[in-house]
């Protein structure tokens, strides 16, 4: 008597979600309304509603929301991951910057930096959508670190 | 003979209280699987940011996105041998019966359905062997 349902590819709805994420990843000084560099978008600075930095350098993931009403992020991926700290860094693939492997910077590896960090947005925003209805809820990660299990308990 | 007659009664006696304790362990044991599987969600975010689950409408995921649903499975109730039972939806294939309520037949589907359990590669492109 159940459906299942598939969502092939969240979009980014909820900031604070969002700012989770990254604040887990080091980069929590926050700024809204901000000028950043995100040489993925061309060499000039682009005005981002929000971004999260690491506290020390310029470099970190801004959100800018389009015409649906969502956000889409933006960064130098590359330059940003490279700024990750070592043990999260080795949870992307070979070929991520600061990784083992060919390609660093890579087109590859730095959609995988952006698919982590959609992939954690995602888990959170399910996450607080449950919390604020009361429910227990958390996030696991796989042994491969290619998925994110959310558990939610009555 | 007197004393065998009580021993017989006695050991029967015995035998009946066991059975009793064991009926109503496994009765709260299929009622603490039912509460457990019913107050679950599992739900599966993959490498790009996608999401799968048995539905839930508490997830809101139309917000984060178009989302497709299809039907899992079916619980209906076996008139001839008085269970409920779950067919896949897809397979059409009898999955599990002989379920005395409807709660337990709809906690079974849950977990089976679940991304640790047997009925995920219905949907996914994984297996899973628990």
């Amino acid at each position: 008597m159940s459906h299942f349902t598939k969502l092939d590819k969240a979009n980014v709805t909820d900031v604070e979600a969002f700012l989770q994420a990254c604040a887990a990843m080091g980069m929590t000084r926050v700024l809204r309304n901000v000028e950043m560099q995100a040489w993925a978008v061309g060499d000039k600075p682009v005005r981002v509603d929000v971004c999260a930095h690491f506290p020390g350098n310029k470099y970190g993931i801004g959100l800018i929301k389009n015409a649906r009403g969502t956000y889409d992020m933006v960064s130098d991926w590359s330059l940003t991951g490279s700024y990750l700290a070592p043990e999260l860094r080795g949870s992307f693939p070979p070929g991520f910057p600061g990784t083992d492997g060919p390609g660093n910077s890579g087109h590859a590896a730095c959609e995988a930096f952006r698919g982590r960090i959609l992939r954690d947005v995602t888990s959170n925003a399910i996450v607080r959508r449950y919390s604020k209805q009361g429910f227990r809820a958390m996030v696991t990660e796989d042994e491969d670190h290619n998925l994110n299990v959310v558990l939610v308990r009555a | 003979m007197i004393a065998l007659w009580i021993w017989s009664f006695g050991a029967a006696f015995m035998l009946c209280i066991a059975l009793l304790g064991w009926l109503v362990r496994q009765e709260r044991l299929r009622q603490a699987f039912v509460r457990e599987a019913s107050d679950r969600v599992e739900v599966q975010v993959t490498a790009r940011g996608g999401v799968r689950m048995l539905h839930d409408d508490r997830a809101g995921l139309e917000a984060l996105g178009p989302v497709s649903t299809t039907r899992a499975s079916h619980v209906e109730f076996d008139q001839r041998r008085q269970r409920w039972y779950v067919q896949s939806a897809r397979t059409e294939r009898i999955l599990a019966d002989d379920f005395l309520s409807r709660a337990e037949a709809l906690a079974w589907e849950r977990e089976y359905y679940s991304p640790s359990g047997k009925g995920w590669a219905e949907f996914t492109d994984e297996r899973n062997e628990g």
